[in-house]
């Protein structure tokens, strides 16, 4: 009990002084933070980029999502010779198909690779609807079980890489095959400006909720499953 | 006996978290609603649908048009992507020309402004040079609900140098309302963006 009000002014003093100093650390951490904005940006977003594709792979596996960008990475990749054989899935159908405005997002990618000098031969789709990243991953098992594959690259938007080379060794990792990713950049932006774009502010966040989801979520599931 | 502090504020936390737990209905909703402007029709010069949800907006437009709030409905020309410069998939507007006419709207009736339009200020000069320069006007927005405030705050600050007046339509989305967003995904993806935006261009 702290009867004398010496002693409480006298106790209040340093724990006082300690907030001070705290509020202090936060102020300068968060203003160094600001001046170090620009490099710490680009490290995220650096952090999330996996470019480690390499020849010979059997197959250049192309993800869902967005046409503007990854069948284009793709056909450059297959005329580079990564791979001899460019794989797609299919996706559920969406409303602007319901209208005949658009292509399927299979066909649309099919049509991108073979605008960009893939022959239509060397492109197959898994068969199987998916709706993301496991599906894709999970599908791609299937279809790759059981064939004398020793090496994927997945390719992808730059900021999805990441949490893609982490699904498909999850996913394809017992069956022994090695997989690689190479990102296929935007066109608005990139690690170095992606702040300054409302939807690069949006695929970054989600990555970095997404990629923690992933691991909590599927981390534990089996392959097959 | 006096109660020790941590004691206190650990009672006033677990009250605090108690009450948001009890009254999450109303806050969360109260969230969707805040992000919602809607303001009362009035006669227009033009119906402007965003290119937000296929299905609800188009379908909104058409009946803003059908109850006679204006005589046109005005689409945008949006610069092209690759893969419409490659000629794979149609431009936008035409997109939605077709849904509008599929809703019953006379070809007559849809207006296509602009070109290469990236950003609000692009669609605020088409349209002003589509009503027709320093005439004063009126258009209609008909906006996604979730994103009608973002949409609102955005294109008020693009006319704010010319004459035309806005009335904002928000249009309700069919997969989730103000009441049960966060029991979806896309509710909930969809309220995170437009809530980082609204924080992101408030600090910009």
């Amino acid at each position: 009990m702290n009867g004398n009000p010496g002693d409480q002014a006298s106790a209040r003093t340093p724990r006082g002084a300690w907030c001070v100093a705290a509020a202090a650390s936060i102020c300068i951490v968060v203003l160094l933070a600001y001046m170090a904005r620009q490099p710490l940006l680009i490290g995220a977003a650096h952090a999330l980029t996996i470019d480690d594709a390499a020849a010979p792979a059997d197959y250049l596996v192309v993800l869902g999502g967005s046409a503007e960008d990854r069948p284009f990475a793709a056909a450059e990749l297959y005329e580079l010779r990564i791979a001899p054989k460019v794989l797609l899935f299919e996706y559920p159908g969406d409303s602007r198909q319901r209208v005949g405005g658009d292509l399927s997002q299979t066909e649309l990618y099919r049509r991108v690779l073979e605008l960009q000098g893939v022959p239509r031969i060397a492109v197959e789709t898994v068969p199987g609807v998916v709706r993301s990243s496991w599906d894709e991953a999970r599908m791609l098992r299937r279809f790759l079980a059981g064939r004398p594959i020793s090496r994927v690259v997945v390719v992808t938007s730059a900021e999805h890489t990441r949490r893609a080379r982490w699904t498909f060794r999850q996913t394809l990792g017992d069956l022994g095959i090695d997989v690689r990713t190479s990102p296929a950049r935007r066109l608005t932006f990139d690690e170095t400006n992606w702040w300054r774009h409302d939807e690069g502010v949006l695929v970054y966040l989600h990555e970095y909720l997404k990629l923690p989801y992933y691991v909590v979520r599927y981390g534990f599931a089996p392959a097959a499953g | 006996m006096t109660t020790r502090p941590w004691t206190r504020r650990g009672v006033i936390a677990a009250a605090l978290l108690a009450g948001a737990v009890a009254a999450h209905s109303p806050l969360l909703a109260g969230m969707a609603r805040f992000m919602t402007v809607s303001t009362p029709l009035e006669r227009a010069d033009l119906v402007v649908p965003l290119y937000q949800d296929p299905d609800a907006v188009p379908a909104a437009a058409a009946a803003v048009l059908r109850d006679g709030y204006a005589p046109r409905i005005a689409l945008h020309r949006r610069h092209p992507g690759r893969v419409e410069a490659l000629g794979l998939i149609l431009p936008r507007h035409e997109v939605w020309r077709r849904i509008l006419e599929a809703r019953g709207v006379p070809p007559a009736a849809i207006l296509v402004v602009g070109r290469d339009i990236e950003n609000d200020a692009d669609l605020a000069a088409a349209i002003t040079a589509a009503l027709g320069p320093d005439r004063p006007g009126r258009i209609i927005v008909v906006a996604s609900a979730p994103w009608s405030r973002l949409a609102s705050n955005s294109l008020r600050r693009a006319f704010a140098d010319t004459a035309v007046d806005i009335d904002m339509h928000a249009v309700p989305i069919a997969a989730f309302n103000d009441s049960t967003w966060w029991k979806t995904q896309s509710g909930l993806v969809t309220y995170f963006d437009v809530y980082t935006l609204w924080l992101l261009r408030f600090f910009r």
